[in-house]
């Protein structure tokens, strides 16, 4: 536990991210688009709200999903400065993604692709969250924790568009909803909200990290 | 501006909510990037009241309720709700408490950018501006718009559309006494003299006093001798007012109206102070000398012209209503005088009494015929049956012709239950007052609004005050009248949204006598019965009742606001029918009012709402409805 971990949520900086990517796999998968927006407390700023278009010449599959043609991508910048961007605004601030792991598994890639460090720090994934406050209601219907269905149960608006910073932001007013209905109970700091990273899965990333 | 910010969703947002849809869409565009959003749950307060706001709360998602300090509800909406807007404009303190009454989401704009909103928008800044629930300054305010196309309409009008007959001429070689007697046949002032198309001259009145009379002229001379030659006129496209500025600056009366030398007719001073008083006067005035029902008919086709200038003049709606009710009673009177003419008199005196909004000088374009007759009790039917029917399917038919159709309850003296001597109706008021059924009181809420139309007056007084004091006297009467009144729903919806016909032939309509104009009818014939008044309008009965103590002068204020705002904007809605063709009704579509006018329309059903619950809660009315 760090001295951040007792941090009260009402005074939590955070950076909700969502990427665009062109598969599933970190590995064999590239990054297409990131967005992000800052919560700071319980206030979504949008004034730090970005999107970014990573450049690149074959978008893959995932084309049909982001709605992103080549165009688009090649007149994206490249990863280097979107990751350094990126990188910039997440400081003194708490990463927040919904499904988090998927989110960091492509950027701690990206990042190594490029030979710098990965993101440091705790994170807090809205998906586990969800599962969390769930949990005492009983089984969770399937599909209850996706990002939209997790949302309408808030009664948050649907949104049309789905691209890096629209849910982006749509993780952020989630999280806002979570943390609301946490607050009504007790107070809430960082420990209670961020996502545990099993020990073995902590030893494997610092391992990776180190090479 | 940060590059690839895409808040678009968000901008679309705003751009579909008022204020914010009255912004141009540069500024549109920036507005996502200065916000920022917060969530609250259902329960939490969203601004309390008695704090200053420093930002402009915008519900994105879920529902707040705004209290005033007594806890009554002022409002309560959902999506594209502005919070806090007011009293950040005037940098007070908010006056009502605002709580998340579903979880919610909303926009917040900070102070900085509000201010500068205002100052790009004018419209921005007069949404937060307008304070809720002043409907007398809407009123003002509308009739005030509507006042100043009246002053355009007026200063537009052609002088070609204001000639109103062929012209009369003669001869330049004719006689005077030609000229005299042509003009006296057809009761004109004035003639215009030609030559062949040509107009040389014109003869007036005053020329054949001044220059023929007076001057021992001999009558036989020829007209050009004694006329005005070369006279002063106008092109059929000139202005009106350029006219009326000419008959005044040469201090003359007659004005040929001239289209490339050849006569059109003429205009004189009282044409254009016609078109100034929208002329119901004249109207009336026509009216009461037609003589055959189809003159009636057609000069009856005049009446929407009328009511569209008054409302171009910014008349009130409760004048209009008097000046439509006059031209309404005249139309009835002279189709009875007409009738009665062709049947020859009465063998019974009888009073013809007209019901309704025209018995409470409220009547609208288009309304349907509510009329009874009252007969003298020496009626005898086997004598008197047939005269009585005739005289009633005269006028009924007459006024369908007119363009009232006949009232589809059968209200009207064409029904031998709505024809009967004075001791049958005086029965049925009993009857009506003392066992107060559904029908039964529908039945007297139509005929407790009478009025002397024609005949004998002394029988409809004696109704009257029977009337009166039956129902001052019968609690039970008036408990069921309330239950009726406080029964009808205004359209306003949960969240104090205006509710409309979702399909059908009225889809997306919502009809503001029903639910609005007669419901405020219906609370003031309450309180009239109840205070024992002998009015019949609405407004009229709505003081009495605040005289005799049975009505708070403020909600009696406010009912009187909301009436007219509401007659008012019915008003406007069926002018605007007439002039598409159209015929008038009460359906008015809310998605395209103006934000002004739908959120007064909101606060004038809130109003009636308000008078129904004092209503409920003074009489017994629960078990009743």
């Amino acid at each position: 536990m760090t001295s951040a971990d007792r941090t009260p949520v009402e005074d939590l900086r955070l950076l909700a991210i969502d990427l665009e990517t062109s598969g599933l796999s970190p590995a064999h998968d590239r990054i297409l688009a990131v967005g992000w927006v800052p919560v700071d407390g319980t206030r979504i700023d949008l004034s730090g709200a970005r999107r970014h278009l990573v450049r690149q010449d074959e978008p893959g599959d995932a084309v049909t999903i982001h709605r992103l043609t080549h165009d688009d991508l090649e007149t994206g910048r490249p990863l280097t400065e979107v990751l350094a961007e990126l990188r910039t605004a997440l400081e003194g601030r708490v990463l927040l993604a919904h499904h988090a792991p998927f989110d960091r598994g492509f950027l701690d890639a990206g990042y190594r692709s490029l030979g710098q460090p990965s993101l440091r720090g705790p994170d807090v994934c809205t998906l586990v969250l969800q599962r969390r406050l769930l949990t005492p209601r009983g089984e969770i219907p399937r599909g209850a924790l996706r990002l939209w269905r997790a949302r309408a149960h808030y009664g948050l608006p649907v949104a049309r568009a789905h691209d890096a910073l629209g849910d982006a932001l749509a993780c952020a007013e989630l999280y806002l909803a979570q943390v609301a209905e946490l607050r009504a109970h007790r107070p809430v700091r960082l420990r209670d909200v961020r996502r545990r990273v099993p020990l073995l899965d902590r030893l494997r990333a610092w391992w990776k990290g180190r090479r | 501006m940060p590059l690839d910010v895409e808040l678009a969703e968000i901008r679309d947002f705003l751009a579909a909510h008022e204020p914010f849809s009255s912004l141009p869409a540069d500024v549109l565009e920036a507005l996502p990037a200065r916000l920022s959003i917060v969530y609250r749950r259902r329960g939490d307060v969203v601004l309390a009241a008695g704090t200053t706001p420093a930002e402009l709360l915008v519900v994105r998602s879920g529902a707040v309720e705004l209290r005033d300090p007594d806890g009554e509800l002022v409002e309560r909406a959902g999506a594209g709700l502005c919070v806090g807007g007011s009293a950040l404009a005037r940098g007070t303190a908010q006056p009502v408490a605002t709580r998340a009454i579903e979880d919610t989401l909303l926009l917040v704009c900070p102070a900085e950018a509000f201010h500068e909103l205002r100052e790009r928008s004018v419209e921005f800044a007069a949404f937060f501006e307008q304070r809720a629930g002043q409907l007398r300054e809407a009123v003002a305010r509308q009739r005030a718009h509507y006042m100043t196309d009246a002053d355009r309409a007026v200063l537009q009008s052609r002088v070609g559309e204001l000639v109103r007959r062929t012209p009369v001429g003669i001869g330049a070689e004719q006689p005077i006494v030609e000229a005299a007697r042509l003009m006296s046949a057809e009761r004109i002032s004035s003639l215009l003299v030609t030559d062949g198309e040509r107009l040389v001259g014109i003869l007036t009145d005053r020329d054949l006093r001044t220059r023929v009379l007076a001057a021992g002229v001999d009558p036989a001379s020829p007209v050009s001798t004694v006329m005005t030659p070369d006279p002063v006129t106008v092109g059929p496209d000139a202005l009106a007012v350029e006219a009326l500025l000419e008959l005044v600056q040469r201090n003359i009366h007659h004005l040929p109206v001239v289209d490339r030398g050849r006569p059109l007719g003429m205009i004189t001073a009282t044409d254009l102070l016609r078109l100034q008083q929208a002329s119901p006067v004249f109207l009336v005035g026509d009216i009461a000398k037609a003589p055959d029902v189809a003159t009636v008919v057609e000069l009856s086709a005049r009446l929407p012209g009328v009511v569209a200038g008054l409302v171009r003049q910014g008349t009130s709606a409760r004048d209009a209503g008097r000046v439509t009710t006059t031209v309404g009673d005249a139309i009835e009177q002279r189709l009875l005088t007409l009738a009665e003419a062709e049947l020859g008199a009465p063998p019974v005196p009888y009073a013809w009494l007209t019901l309704g909004s025209r018995a409470r000088f409220e009547q609208a374009l288009g309304p349907d015929q509510d009329h009874a007759l009252l007969l003298h009790d020496d009626y005898r039917p086997e004598a008197h049956a047939a005269y009585f029917a005739d005289l009633a399917e005269r006028v009924t038919s007459g006024l369908e012709a007119v363009g009232y159709p006949r009232c589809r309850g059968e209200k009207m003296a064409t029904n031998p239950r709505w024809r009967q001597p004075l001791a049958a109706w005086r029965d049925d008021v009993t009857r009506w007052v003392r066992t107060p059924t559904p029908q039964a009181v529908l039945e007297a809420s139509v005929f407790f609004d009478l009025r002397h139309l024609h005949g004998d007056p002394a029988l409809t007084a004696e109704l009257a005050a029977a009337q009166r004091t039956a129902a001052q006297s019968a609690p039970i009467f008036l408990a069921h009248l309330a239950a009726h009144a406080a029964a009808g729903h205004p359209p306003l919806g949960f969240f104090r949204e205006l509710v409309v016909d979702r399909s059908g032939e009225h889809r997306d309509t919502l009809d503001l006598k029903r639910g609005g104009i007669n419901l405020i009818v219906e609370i003031a014939r309450l309180h009239g019965l109840a205070a024992g008044t002998l009015e019949t309008s609405t407004l009229a009965r709505l003081e009495d009742a605040v005289a005799a103590g049975g009505l708070s002068a403020a909600l009696a204020a406010d009912l009187r606001d909301a009436w007219e705002f509401l007659a008012h904007l019915r008003l406007r809605h069926q002018v605007e029918r007439v002039r598409a063709g159209l015929s008038p009704d009460n359906r008015i579509a809310p998605a395209r009012l103006s934000h002004f006018e739908k959120r007064h329309l909101k606060a004038a059903f809130g109003v009636i709402r308000t008078a129904q619950d004092a209503i409920s809660h003074r009489y017994p009315v629960r078990g009743l409805m």
